[in-house]
Parts: C-alpha cells; sequence; structure tokens
C-alpha cells in the first residue's frame, strides 16, 4: 500500500506540509549572534533553523503554460504513435492499436498530473540577503544564493511565456552550472523587480 | 636587498629570447600547414632543367615572411601597468588591448623550458576567474621583470619580491624571505630524489595499468578490423600451460613498464619541487626540462584537500592539492598540486589558511547509515535478479563474476559510508571521504556561492537529504545527512556568506 504512487504523492504532501510547519517553528527561534557561531563549536542540531521565507508559488499563468507544453509534446507523441500504427496497421491487431491508444492517453493524464504536481511543489522565497528556490516532484530540491554571491542575472522568455505574459529569471554564481537558479513562470514585471533588486542588493555588497 | 627597478608604468617588451620562441612557435605552425603541399613538391615528377626553381624561391619567401612576422609580432607587443591594471598591446595589423585589473588576476604561472632554462627567461600565463578570453601569456620575460610582475599581482607592490628575484639569480626559485617574517612556522616542501622516488612508486598503478590495458585491447581491435587475423599467428602455440607463462610474463612486464613510467613521469613533473610560503600565498614550482610555477594567493583558494591511497598510506604521504577559484573550464589547471606530503604539510598549510590543525576537528558527524542499507538493498534485488537468470541459464562463469561485483560493491559502499563524516570548526568545514584510501577537504563555509538540499522520495519519508555545497572551485557532496543537518547547513552557510560584505571567496 505504501508503494503505490497516489499513496506515495499523499505521503509528499504530508511531508511538504511537515517541512512548512518546521520552516514556521524556525519563525519562533531567535538567530544566534554570528560572531557567536563564528567562534564556539555548533553541533548542527543546536543550530537555529532559517526563518524560512513563506515560499510564495509561481504565476498561476505558469501552470497553463506548462500544461499547454505537455498537451503539445503529448499530441506530437500520440501522431507519431498513430502514424506507426497505420503504418503497419495490417500487421497489428486490433487490440494491439487499441492498447496504444488508451497507453498514449494515458501518459498524456501522467505527464499532466506531473506537471500539477511540478507547479505545486515550485516556489521562491526572497529575503533581504539571500534569495531561495525549491522545486521536483520525485528528486526535490532546494537552492540558497545569498546576494552576496552573485555574478549577474538574466531574464528570458520563450514565445510562450511572452503569449502569457512571463518571464524566467536565471540567478547566476561562480559556483558553475549546478549552483545556478532560475526561477520560471514568474509575471514580467515581478520578474524584472526581482531582478533589479537582486542586482541593487549585490551592488550595495561589492561597495561596502 | 636591492630595490627592484622594475618600472611597468612604461611600455615593456618581453625579452629578445621571445623573438626566438615565437619564430618556433610560427615556423612549426606555418610547417603543418604547409605539409599537402610540401608533399606535392616532394613527389612530383621532376623534370630537369624547366625554367627557374619557383617552389625554392616560394619557400624563401615563406621563410622571410616567417621571420618578419615573428619580429613583429615581437614589436608589436607590449605591456604596461597603470593604475592597478595590466594593459597588455598585441597584434600586428588587428591592434589587440586588453585590460585586466591586477586584482583580477587570479594566478600567476612561470614555465621554462629547455631555452628559457638556458637564458634565464621564463614563460608567463596570468589568469582571471571570468573567461578565458583573459588570459594573458607572454613567451619570454627576463627573471627580474617576471618576478616583478608577479609580485605586483601578488602583493600589490614590486619591492616583496625584488629580492626574490635576487635569489632567483643564484639558481633557485625562492621567496621564503617574506615568509620567514611573517609566518616562521610554515616549512617548505622539498623533494630530494628519494622522496620523489616514492612519490613515483606509490602512483595509482591499478588505474594506469588498466589504461594501458584498454589501449592494448584498442590495438588489437584495430588490428582485427583491418583485417589482420591474429589467431592465425597463435595457431602455433596450442599448448595451454605455455599460454599462462605467457601471461604471467606479460603481466610481469605490464607491472615493470607501468612502475616505471610513472616512475619517469614522476621525476619529469616534480623534479626538484619545491613549495613555498610567501606573504599571502602559495608558490610551487617542478619540473626536470620544463620548470613550471604556479602561484595563489590565500584568499583565492577555496578549498585544500589532501589524498592517498593503500601504497601512500602504507609510507605515510599524501597528495595536497589547493583548489583555486576559476572559470569552469579551468578548475583542473587553478589546481596547485603537492605530492609526496606529509601530515606535518597538510596541517601548516591548514593553519596558515584556516587558521587551524586538523586535529582541532574532535567531532565528527556520521552520515546515516541509509547511505549503505539503500545502496544495499537496491543493488541486491538487481544482483539477486541477475545471478538467478544466470544460475538458472547454467552460466555459471558470469554467475561467479556477478557474485564477486555484488560483493565488491557492497563492500566499497560500507567502506564510504564507513569513511564519509564531517564537522564545523570556526566556519571551516572539514569533509572525510574516501573508500580504500581517505580522502580529506577542508573548506571555510565563506567560500561558498551557493548551497542545495536535494531530496529523493525514500530520502524525504526517513527524514534524510544530500547536502551539495558549490564553490567557485568544484562542488562539495555531503550525502545522507539528516534534513534538520541539512538546514542547519544552509543557515550556517547563510549567515556566513550574507555577513560578508568583502566577497572573501575572491
Amino acid at each position: 500500500m505504501r508503494g503505490s504512487l497516489i499513496n506515495g504523492l499523499i505521503l509528499f504532501h504530508a511531508y511538504t506540509d511537515w517541512k512548512e510547519s518546521i520552516f514556521m517553528q524556525g519563525a519562533n527561534k531567535q538567530i544566534r549572534n554570528t560572531e557567536n557561531t563564528m567562534s564556539e563549536f555548533l553541533q548542527p542540531a543546536e543550530l537555529p533553523y532559517a526563518d524560512a521565507p513563506a515560499y510564495t508559488p509561481l504565476n498561476s499563468r505558469y501552470r497553463k503554460v506548462l500544461l499547454l507544453l505537455a498537451t503539445g509534446y503529448a499530441l506530437v507523441f500520440f501522431a507519431a504513435v498513430a502514424a506507426l500504427l497505420t503504418g503497419f496497421a495490417e500487421l497489428v491487431s486490433h487490440w494491439l492499436i487499441f492498447f496504444a491508444v488508451v497507453a498514449s492517453l494515458a501518459l498524456c493524464l501522467v505527464v499532466m498530473y506531473w506537471v500539477t504536481l511540478f507547479y505545486q511543489s515550485a516556489g521562491y522565497g526572497i529575503r533581504k540577503k539571500e534569495v531561495f528556490y525549491k522545486s521536483g516532484v520525485l528528486f526535490q530540491s532546494l537552492i540558497a544564493i545569498p546576494f552576496s554571491r552573485v555574478q549577474h542575472c538574466e531574464l528570458e522568455s520563450g514565445p510562450l511565456d511572452r503569449r502569457f505574459g512571463l518571464a524566467s529569471l536565471t540567478i547566476y554564481t561562480a559556483g558553475g552550472d549546478g549552483s545556478d537558479l532560475t526561477i520560471p513562470g514568474l509575471a514580467e514585471q515581478e520578474a524584472l523587480q526581482i531582478k533589479q533588486f537582486i542586482t541593487s542588493m549585490a551592488d550595495l555588497d561589492e561597495e561596502e | 636587498m636591492k630595490k627592484s627597478d622594475q618600472d611597468f608604468s612604461l611600455p615593456t617588451r618581453q625579452s629578445y629570447i621571445a623573438i626566438l620562441l615565437i619564430l618556433g612557435k610560427t615556423t612549426s605552425l606555418v610547417f603543418r600547414q604547409l605539409i599537402p603541399v610540401l608533399l606535392v613538391v616532394m613527389f612530383r615528377k621532376t623534370e630537369p632543367d624547366v625554367g627557374p626553381p619557383y617552389f625554392t624561391y616560394a619557400g624563401l619567401a615563406v621563410i622571410l615572411l616567417v621571420m618578419i612576422w615573428s619580429a613583429a609580432n615581437f614589436y608589436m607587443s607590449w605591456f604596461v601597468v597603470k593604475d592597478g591594471e595590466l594593459i597588455v598591446h598585441t597584434g600586428i595589423f588587428q591592434r589587440k588591448k586588453t585590460v585586466i585589473p591586477l586584482e583580477r588576476i587570479q594566478t600567476v604561472h612561470f614555465e621554462q623550458n629547455f631555452i628559457h632554462q638556458l637564458f634565464d627567461v621564463h614563460r608567463v600565463k596570468m589568469e582571471t576567474a571570468g573567461s578565458e578570453k583573459n588570459e594573458v601569456s607572454f613567451q619570454a620575460l627576463s627573471q627580474e621583470n617576471a618576478f616583478a610582475l608577479r609580485a605586483l599581482t601578488l602583493h600589490g607592490s614590486i619591492e616583496n619580491d625584488a629580492e626574490n628575484a635576487v635569489a632567483g639569480q643564484e639558481g633557485a626559485i625562492e621567496c621564503d624571505t617574506v615568509s620567514s617574517v611573517r609566518q616562521p612556522a610554515i616549512p617548505w616542501v622539498k623533494h630530494d630524489l628519494n622522496t620523489l622516488l616514492k612519490v613515483g612508486l606509490t602512483q595509482q598503478h591499478l588505474r594506469s595499468g588498466a589504461l594501458i590495458l584498454v589501449f592494448i585491447f584498442w590495438i588489437f581491435e584495430n588490428i582485427q578490423q583491418a583485417g589482420i587475423e591474429l589467431d592465425s599467428y597463435a595457431d602455433n602455440v596450442e599448448e595451454w600451460n605455455l599460454n599462462l607463462l605467457l601471461l604471467a610474463f606479460f603481466l610481469l612486464f605490464l607491472s615493470v613498464v607501468i612502475v616505471g613510467i610513472s616512475l619517469v613521469m614522476a621525476i619529469l613533473l616534480f623534479w626538484d619541487l619545491r613549495f613555498a610560503r610567501v606573504a599571502d600565498g602559495f608558490i610551487l614550482s617542478s619540473g626536470l626540462f620544463t620548470r613550471k610555477e604556479k602561484s595563489a594567493r590565500d584568499h583565492k583558494i577555496q578549498y585544500i584537500q589532501w589524498s592517498d591511497n593503500l601504497l601512500k598510506k602504507a609510507i605515510g604521504h599524501f597528495d595536497l592539492e589547493l583548489f583555486q577559484a576559476a572559470g569552469h573550464s579551468l578548475s583542473r589547471k587553478q589546481r596547485i598540486f603537492v605530492p609526496g606530503c606529509v601530515n606535518a604539510h597538510v596541517d601548516d598549510v591548514a593553519f596558515a589558511l584556516f587558521g587551524l590543525s586538523k586535529n582541532d576537528f574532535t567531532t565528527f558527524l556520521q552520515v546515516s547509515s541509509a547511505y549503505f542499507y539503500r545502496f544495499a538493498a537496491l543493488v541486491s534485488i538487481g544482483f539477486a535478479l541477475g545471478i538467478s537468470v544466470f544460475v538458472y541459464g547454467e552460466l555459471t562463469s558470469y554467475a561467479i563474476s556477478a557474485t564477486f561485483l555484488w560483493i565488491f560493491l557492497l563492500v566499497t559502499r560500507f567502506l564510504a559510508w564507513k569513511k564519509c563524516r564531517y564537522s564545523f570548526v570556526n566556519d571551516v568545514l572539514y569533509l572525510k571521504k574516501g573508500v580504500f584510501a581517505t580522502k580529506d577537504v577542508l573548506m571555510p563555509v565563506v567560500k561558498l556561492q551557493a548551497v542545495k538540499l536535494r531530496q529523493s522520495i525514500y530520502q524525504r519519508r526517513q527524514g534524510l537529504c544530500d547536502v551539495l555545497l558549490y564553490t567557485a572551485s568544484g562542488t562539495l557532496r555531503i550525502p545522507y545527512i539528516t534534513y534538520q543537518e541539512g538546514m542547519a547547513t544552509v543557515q550556517r552557510m547563510l549567515m556566513i556568506t550574507t555577513a560578508d560584505t568583502k566577497q572573501s571567496w575572491m
């Protein structure tokens, strides 16, 4: 029972809730003085939690973009399967065709469900000195970048994004490809504001 | 104690030897381009007494052009240091001006091949963290200029290193006067022949052996594809015993060759290795025919790593590596690699950089046992299935090899789990890894660029996560620690990096 997909997903949601609650606990605790932690040795369990931001979900229009993309790819895939099967129509049984159609449709649904899950899992948080982004369905990741380590930011919006007034913001550090952070599905104006904020904060740090 | 009279505010050219080196480089370049033409000329049908020797004229013209080009290249390239910026002018027809702020220069590498050594000049390469386009290299700088330029980039003034230039003229590249004032405790790593032999003998022979075997198989494959039947040659050698003997000989020969190659390589690369502490950096020089010298400033060093293998462990040797901030493609070049170090060397470097010794780390946190059990469970299911299929199909040899592989994987993962542990003291991370050998890393948290927590479904259920620590010189991974510990690491990183306004990582 535990292994089934649905239960896994329920667990996953319960888990994210649990995680959020931990973040909330952290908000009540006081962060220790930085100087203090610099000098003494602390067990990680003793350290206070980050008062992690309440994650902002991605723009709801981004879910539509993702669904559209998923449908588009699914249609292409479906067309390819249909073309292949009609090509060999005399060789394959009707059952096989029926099975293929059902499987393709099922795949379509799974992908759409996946997209929804991905949309729900993703969220970003911006604080005075750092930016967070979490995402992922099977493998969930949380990345944190302090503004003092930002090299530059980049806004990008594809044709579909522009149609929906969206943009994605990529934040680059000197830490290599894995450490770059991309927040997709931001409203254009919002993305621009975030970019300007981060750039100004990064510049401030350098001037000090 | 004389003050250097290098004045880089005036345009400075390379040493005249550079003409020779540029000539050599251009000649080889042109020659390579002209090989097809030359082949045609050499193998054309010669008809005596037909017209003037055009090809000879053309050849002479090319040689003349190459010489003019090299000389022009030399005279048209110079550099100036003005307002804390290194400005390099190059190019003959298309002039190019490269401007690099001195503080952006990550490393200065010296290199001397045979010709350089003969004329006491250095090839100098400078690298920035940004892009490869901003790299600057000089074919040949006189020793004084080279040292002075390095001093400028390393400590911002020429005076500090002026003395070293003098010391250098006496035949060695030494810079300990500064270090003896500020850091008396830092000894040099200096390899004699004895250490060098040990370094050579304790290389990863298994790995080079595997490489050579792969190479041999590759040759066999190619020969067979070329249609030569090797089996027909082997028809005469049918006796099994003889084959075994041959195999034994072959293996013996192979091991001798591998160890020999390792020794020769160690001597070529690490001859007269000197690893020195200077005011606020390290300098490494080594090499028999081509002497290379690398330098790094303290604050450019992102983390240090020392590792051994079973052979090195037996004699207490480590390979010490200093990783510097670098563009991604350059990160290997930016490494300062010091083989044959002992415990004391590691401690001295750690103390110089972070103000603590590795013995200060007393409490270590181990990664979760799930790191082993999860892997063991997954691998075992796969192998159990595979092996039962082999047994069912009566493929005994496959089944036996698979069993060995299974055990090997389990044992290595178990050892990896046992070895993997970490600790923080004074916001320096000590990460221990390794399977049979050990691979230890010391990294100040302030060098981090970003932190990522990653969880699979299984890890989420168990409340575990992987932590990825991104530095400007590569990524460190702490696997399977509890989510609380992971969040604590993120928190620690954020507390320190957000408080760091001086950009201490670069």
